[in-house]
């Protein structure tokens, strides 16, 4: 016996049985029906990409998908990593010049300077 | 989302007639199956909504099982009586039909009539399948979904599947035959 022939056929009957279902569950079908959309949101797409086909795309599936934001965290993950790299290399700087004020390598008309302004510049120049 | 669910409320609540044998719980278990839907999926996309519906359906079915489990077990212990052979002496006063070896479609009243009881004997056929494989029978034949969906709204393997059906089949194709309706006399409706 072929399984989905037969199985085909029964659904065959099925489907034609939909058609005798009285009015008044139909009604009740269509009521239910109704309440529920009562609490339907039309969905809002997050984003819609152009391809080079000329078709779209509809972002807002992909944005569901845990594989998404794998770069997106890499990203953030470098912009953090960098932008402590150069926080470093300030607190550097700062503290050369603290430990020539503090040695008293510091030429007198540094001293002379709003916050030894003019003597930072000339000595990273 | 109101197209969809157009289009599939009839035989949502057919499976759950066959799943509950009551028309009011099957009314309110396709209800409640359609508020989930448009509540928490709004946003899928059209083609995954065949398989989330299902899936809520079976769940909601399963749902109704349990606390009717529930209510019987408070039940019996109240009362002796409401055994369930009342709803077995309904199912015997089924006829043996034999259905005419013909794909044509029935249009005089005689051809209507023949066709409405065989779908009586099928549909009480398909309510005598264990749930699982008429569930398994259902969502692959009659709501059309593919092997891996419907291991997904049934939340089993799709071996199982594969079981579940092929056993719903063979079960079937007895409990018609017991009726005297094979597959080459099943008629072949509009």
């Amino acid at each position: 016996m072929n399984e989905r022939e037969f199985a085909k056929k029964v659904t065959m009957n099925l489907n034609w049985g939909l058609n005798q279902i009285d009015g008044h569950k139909l009604a009740k079908l269509r009521a239910a029906r109704e309440k529920a959309m009562v609490n339907y949101v039309e969905p809002v797409a997050v984003a819609t990409l152009a391809t080079t086909s000329g078709q779209t795309v509809n972002m807002s599936s992909w944005v569901r998908k845990p594989l998404f934001w794998l770069p997106v965290l890499a990203i953030v993950a470098l912009a953090i990593t960098y932008n402590a790299a150069d926080e470093n290399i300030a607190d550097d700087a700062g503290g050369e010049l603290d430990a020539k004020l503090l040695t008293g390598e510091l030429p007198i008309n540094a001293f002379l300077d709003k916050d030894f302004g003019s003597w930072v510049k000339e000595s990273s120049e | 989302m109101s197209e969809f669910l157009a289009s599939v409320e009839r035989r949502a609540f057919k499976q759950s007639v066959f799943a509950v044998k009551n028309d009011e719980s099957a009314l309110d278990i396709v209800q409640d199956s359609m508020m989930k839907l448009a509540e928490k999926y709004a946003d899928r996309p059209p083609e995954e909504l065949p398989m989330l519906f299902q899936r809520i359906l079976q769940n909601t079915i399963r749902d109704w099982y349990r606390r009717s489990k529930v209510r019987s077990t408070w039940t019996s212990n109240f009362s002796a009586f409401g055994s369930g052979d009342e709803d077995d002496a309904e199912r015997d006063f089924l006829e043996t039909l034999e259905a005419e070896d013909t794909s044509s479609i029935p249009v005089s009243p005689a051809g209507q009539l023949e066709q409405a009881q065989t779908l009586t004997i099928i549909e009480e056929a398909v309510e005598k399948l264990p749930p699982r494989q008429r569930e398994a029978f259902m969502l692959r034949y009659w709501e059309e979904l593919d092997v891996a969906e419907t291991a997904d709204a049934m939340g089993c393997s799709e071996g199982s599947v594969k079981t579940h059906c092929s056993r719903a089949v063979h079960a079937l194709s007895l409990l018609l035959r017991a009726k005297g309706i094979t597959v080459d006399t099943l008629p072949r409706p509009a």
